[in-house]
């Protein structure tokens, strides 16, 4: 066997100049367009501060300095302090006690709504408040149903802190949070009468995905929950061994679970459990599906379930960066963007918080457990025009405020805004005159500007 | 020439212009209004077979509806006593039960079995386009095709049916009226998808518009729930001539897990009230042999109750058709509370043959053909 030294020095130049290729493109700092795409996913629009934090930055920089910001928030209102009224005191009320407690608690709902929407507009950590937007769309909870705001306002924090932490752990303590105890029925489910509802989900929803398991799973799920609910007096989950079924019970063919925690071992033991968060995640930030990369980065995401690894790859592939304009933004996307650009914008919470719901989607209150719309599902003709409304109030705001609202963006760059090119433009020449009003107004308008 | 050119210049459209009354009665296509029972309503409590009663209260000793919560129908069938007033279609053989109505291997996903009967696919098939998605425009003569109140626009999405989504008329036409023409093009798939559902919108404002004008006032009182107000403008929309072949509305949550006797009391009421009050307003327009209501549910839910005072996710149900053209009286069988299969009962009428006798004896195309060897049943009869 011998070898061509000319070959040999071939691929070596060939590999020489892929590699110098490679480096580069990787090191070179963003353009002003990739810095806008990597914000309008990962965050909720080009933040001018975050746009000026990112400038001389590569990829990677960029995506570490996104990952690693730490948030700051705003203090709780004050109805979160409030205890909740222990067994003894629910069962004293009278009919007219429980209708002031039920109001109290939609208004204290509505305050918590009002925080978390200050909350995203504000704070700079906006890649962890993307990703527990995530998974509050992932793992379910209405405040509706739950009736009780400070139980999701626990989870919420929950969620917050392992947004991008060990996938693991925010599955364990998922399936064991107060909120969601209730939200889904575990609060009912007990060895003499087992109700399947979080066990189902648990593997549809949560895990593996619909097709992933058999109707015999379920029960074996719902039976290793059995009797993991809430004290009723401090509202701390709890396991009631009475109401335990603690057999052992067969699941995905060969494995043996007695409890919660076995259930969610054997779980965590599915290949599928990986995969079908990677594609959650892939497809939360990128328009189309790619088995090959999914699969890819699900098999690393199995050994340590690292949530940041896991988005920093997804961040990092090709087809992130080549996929701008693709996506529809969300409500909240759409309101809290438009809020983060244009300062000065005066919009109470109260009504943003109703453009959100009838755009469809309720902070807290998604509207079934499979969650808020996704994709182009986000959009139909009717809330297409919601947006629209939305859209017309904002360009409204920003010409009776241009000296606020408008004016950084007639002397920068107005391509730093939105996800696409919009027709009809004219040139990029700026001024600060009627036509960068017109411009802007435009923007605002256009389809695009639904686009991310 | 797109089809609304075409609308303008044919025959039809002006003949009905020079008579509208011949126009009613000649080329008005028959109506369908889908309800869909959001969440998997449990038949098992809407609809009970007598002479399975006694495995009937054995399965739910406690959910199981006593004597005074429900009304015999005939000798064999009673219904959940919120449906009384289905008692009078029936007797006068314009209501029929489908009884049993499933799939094989039914998925218990709410998700996925909507999708399953929204599509009319297998349990293990992926289609895109929902059931009426590309039958509807072989019968419409508007330039909208279908209209859906509330959630779930999925039988009419996803083929070349044009159709909007939205919650109530007012609420609509407040919205529409600053939307503007946009002749933009785009081969950004997102984008052109934004667009299409502009020329829809457009296209509905025009088609409402011409409604609006007629200035019609419903004769009757229709309930004040969101289920009432919204058959309510689906009663306004048929009056108004406007030929829109399809609507489709929505009244959940049916998923009733837990403490579901009160829940289930209410929603079938406002069900039968809405149901009946746009029977009477259609009756009294002269139109009511011109529609056909049919309920749906991703799944009925499980023989026996559960340990919350509900039932879980189970499989096949007994549905409603509703119509003045109606064949009434009972289609399929019973299932059997004896033979359960994993604690579910057994289906015995796919769903897709009751969807295929629809496309075919309510609108006539029997050339659509939603998958082969679909069993026909007996639905209609004409005038």
């Amino acid at each position: 066997m011998s070898i061509n030294p000319f070959s040999v020095k071939r691929s070596q130049i060939l590999m020489f100049f892929f590699l110098i290729f490679f480096v580069s493109s990787y090191s070179w700092a963003l353009s002003l367009d990739e810095s806008k795409h990597l914000l309008l996913r990962a965050g909720f629009g080009a933040k001018p501060t975050i746009i000026k934090q990112l400038s001389g930055l590569n990829k990677k920089q960029a995506i570490d300095y996104l990952l690693k910001a730490q948030g700051s928030h705003a203090p709780l209102p004050i109805c979160m302090s409030e205890a909740l009224p222990t067994r003894k005191e629910r069962k004293a009320y009278t009919a007219d006690q429980r209708a002031v407690k039920s109001k109290k608690r939609r208004v204290c709902a509505n305050e918590l709504k009002a925080w978390y929407l200050q909350d995203l507009i504000t704070d700079e950590a906006v890649l962890s408040n993307q990703m527990t937007l995530f998974w509050h769309n992932h793992f379910t909870s209405s405040v509706r149903k739950v009736k009780a705001p400070q139980l999701i306002y626990q989870q919420h924090q929950r969620i917050n802190e392992m947004a991008l932490g060990d996938f693991s752990k925010l599955l364990m303590a998922m399936v064991k949070d107060p909120a969601m105890l209730i939200y889904l029925d575990n609060v009912n489910n007990s060895k003499q009468k087992p109700n399947e509802n979080l066990g189902r989900e648990l593997l549809e929803l949560f895990t593996l995905g619909e097709g992933n398991y058999s109707e015999a799973d379920v029960l074996s799920a719902a039976k290793a929950l059995t009797g993991l609910g809430i004290d009723p007096n401090n509202y701390t989950s709890v396991l009631r061994n009475n109401r335990h079924d603690n057999s052992e019970k067969q699941i995905f063919n060969d494995q043996q679970i007695r409890s919660a925690d076995d259930l969610v071992h054997a779980i965590l033991a599915q290949p599928q459990t990986s995969k079908y968060i990677t594609k959650a995640i892939w497809l939360h930030f990128i328009s189309e599906e790619d088995t090959t990369q999914i699969n890819r980065i699900a098999k690393t995401f199995a050994k340590d379930w690292n949530i940041a690894i896991l988005v920093a790859a997804v961040l990092s592939s090709e087809q992130f960066w080549q996929d701008s304009g693709k996506m529809f933004k969300s409500p909240v996307e759409l309101t809290v963007g438009s809020a983060q650009l244009f300062k000065g914008l005066k919009v109470s919470p109260k009504r943003l918080l109703k453009m959100q719901r009838d755009m469809g989607q309720n902070l807290f209150d998604p509207p079934n457990v499979k969650g808020w719309p996704k994709g182009k599902n986000w959009i139909d003709a009717n809330k297409l025009l919601v947006r629209s409304q939305l859209t017309s109030q904002l360009a409204r705001a920003i010409s009776a405020n241009m000296a606020q609202m408008g004016a950084p963006y007639c002397t920068g760059n107005m391509a730093a805004l939105t996800a696409l090119d919009v027709p009809k433009m004219g040139s990029t020449e700026n001024s600060m005159g009627g036509n960068c009003q017109k411009k802007l107004v435009k923007l605002v308008t256009d389809p695009s500007w639904q686009l991310k | 020439m797109n089809r609304r050119d075409f609308l303008h210049l044919s025959g039809a459209s002006a003949l009905a212009a020079a008579f509208p009354s011949l126009a009613l009665a000649t080329t008005n296509p028959p109506v369908l209004i889908l309800i869909e029972l959001n969440g998997g309503n449990d038949s098992h409590n809407t609809v009970l077979d007598l002479e399975q009663l006694g495995l009937y209260k054995k399965l739910r000793p406690t959910l199981g509806l006593a004597e005074d919560e429900r009304v015999n129908l005939d000798k064999r069938f009673a219904l959940h006593r919120s449906l009384k007033a289905f008692k009078e279609p029936w007797q006068k053989g314009e209501l029929a039960l489908v009884h049993g109505l499933g799939y094989p291997e039914a998925n218990k996903s709410h998700f996925r079995s909507i999708e399953i009967w929204d599509m009319a696919s297998a349990h293990d098939e992926y289609l895109s386009a929902g059931w009426l998605a590309n039958v509807l425009p072989k019968i419409s003569r508007s330039e909208i095709d279908a209209l859906t109140f509330g959630r779930n626009a999925l039988p009419f999405s996803g083929g070349s049916a044009s159709h909007v989504q939205l919650e109530n008329l007012s609420k609509y036409f407040k919205k529409i009226k600053g939307v503007k023409e946009n002749s933009q093009t785009s081969n950004n798939s997102a984008l052109s998808h934004l667009l299409g559902l502009n020329q829809n919108i457009q296209d509905s404002k025009a088609v409402l518009m011409r409604g609006l004008s007629k200035e019609i006032t419903l004769k009757q009182n229709f309930p004040n729930t969101n289920f009432g107000k919204q058959m309510a403008d689906i009663a306004k929309v048929i009056r108004m001539d406007l030929q829109v072949p399809a609507f489709k509305i929505a009244i959940g949550s049916f998923d009733t897990h837990k403490g579901q006797k009160g829940k289930h009391q209410q929603l079938l009421k406002q069900l039968a009230d809405g149901m009946m009050a746009l029977r009477a307003e259609l009756v009294q327009s002269g139109q009511w042999s011109n529609v056909l209501m049919m309920t749906y549910s991703e799944f009925g839910r499980r023989a026996g109750q559960n340990g919350s005072g509900g039932c879980d996710h189970g499989t096949a149900a007994t549905h409603f058709l509703m119509g003045g053209r109606v064949r009434g009286g009972h289609i399929g069988a019973y299932p059997s509370f004896e033979h359960l299969e994993n604690r579910d009962v057994v289906y015995n009428v796919d769903f897709r043959s009751l969807y295929q006798s629809v496309i075919r004896s309510w609108w006539q195309q029997e050339k659509y053909i939603l998958s082969p060897g679909l069993a026909s049943l007996d639905i209609i009869h004409s005038v």
